[in-house]
């Protein structure tokens, strides 16, 4: 029998998992909807199919690393959205949480910086590969300031991510080049594989999160 | 592997948060632990041993016996 107190709890939880939900779906749909948007106009019609995921997914990125830095910039609001127990706890977490934002939103603009200068782009190769290449190094030293602030969960939660994210690529990126070197399916572009590192990546660190308990509602 | 981490923090009136806080971790460790998802490392669980005074198997609980 339900108690008046797990009851309680319950309607916690479903509040509490309701807010990043909707807050999410709306994010990703106005996301979907001004990238659609932007690669229709005239400035980027010659843009490949490839290349406008890869802006999608450089977006996503950019968005997740905004949204979760402004909540821990403002704590009171980002308890409310994101999966901590309280106000305290993202305050705990503020240093490796921005660092680790400012690495997310790097790596995004990194993939649409060289999405945008390939083909039908609107940004000459060599600079968006000089652009590209500094936005991931730069990104990459953010990551590292995160990791070393991390305490031993978040480092082994970050070994299993990479490697399940190593299992993915060979699975996802090498049977398909299997397939493709053999006839079978048509050979990748390399934005598209480019563009399946970023989301197999976000995919491995989905997984490798939830199998540890940190996507249960807190 | 299962343990008596909450038991243990409970017993002393603490937080989640002010056990991480003793132990200089992050309470999604204490919550992973005491929920187990996540066996802590040697050093950790030994802090953690000697913070409630008690021998590691009495906090982690493993069946396993020696055969002969």
């Amino acid at each position: 029998m339900m108690t008046e107190e797990s009851g309680r709890n319950e309607q916690s939880v479903l509040r509490k998992l309701a807010v990043p939900i909707v807050i999410g779906a709306a994010v990703g749909f106005v996301t979907m909807f001004g990238v659609s948007k932007l690669t229709s106009g005239d400035l980027l019609a010659g843009l490949s199919k490839a290349a406008e995921m890869a802006v999608l997914v450089g977006a996503f990125y950019i968005l997740a690393g905004v949204g979760v830095g402004l909540g821990a910039l403002r704590p009171r609001i980002g308890a409310k959205i994101l999966n901590v127990e309280d106000v305290e706890e993202l305050e705990e977490q503020k240093g490796k949480l921005l660092t680790s934002c400012i690495a997310m939103a790097l790596w995004g603009a990194a993939l649409i910086i060289i999405a945008l200068g390939g083909e039908g782009g609107i940004i000459a190769p060599l600079p968006a590969l000089i652009g590209g290449v500094a936005m991931l190094v730069i990104g990459s030293g953010f990551a590292w300031v995160s990791y070393r602030a991390s305490d031993e969960l978040m480092q082994m939660l970050n070994a299993e991510a990479t490697v399940l994210a190593y299992s993915l690529t060979l699975g996802v990126v090498g049977v398909w080049a299997m397939a493709a070197h053999l006839d079978l399916a048509r050979a990748q572009e390399p934005i598209e594989m480019l563009t399946m590192f970023y989301v197999i990546a976000m995919l491995a660190t989905f997984i490798a999160a939830g199998r540890r308990g940190l996507l249960a509602p807190r | 592997m299962k343990n008596r981490l909450k038991e243990h923090r409970e017993g002393k009136g603490w937080s989640q948060g002010e056990l991480a806080r003793r132990l200089g971790v992050s309470r999604q460790t204490i919550n992973a632990v005491e929920t187990d998802k996540y066996d802590p490392s040697l050093p950790l669980a030994l802090r953690m041993a000697k913070l409630f005074a008690v021998a590691v198997p009495d906090l982690f609980i493993d069946d396993w016996e020696p055969t002969e």
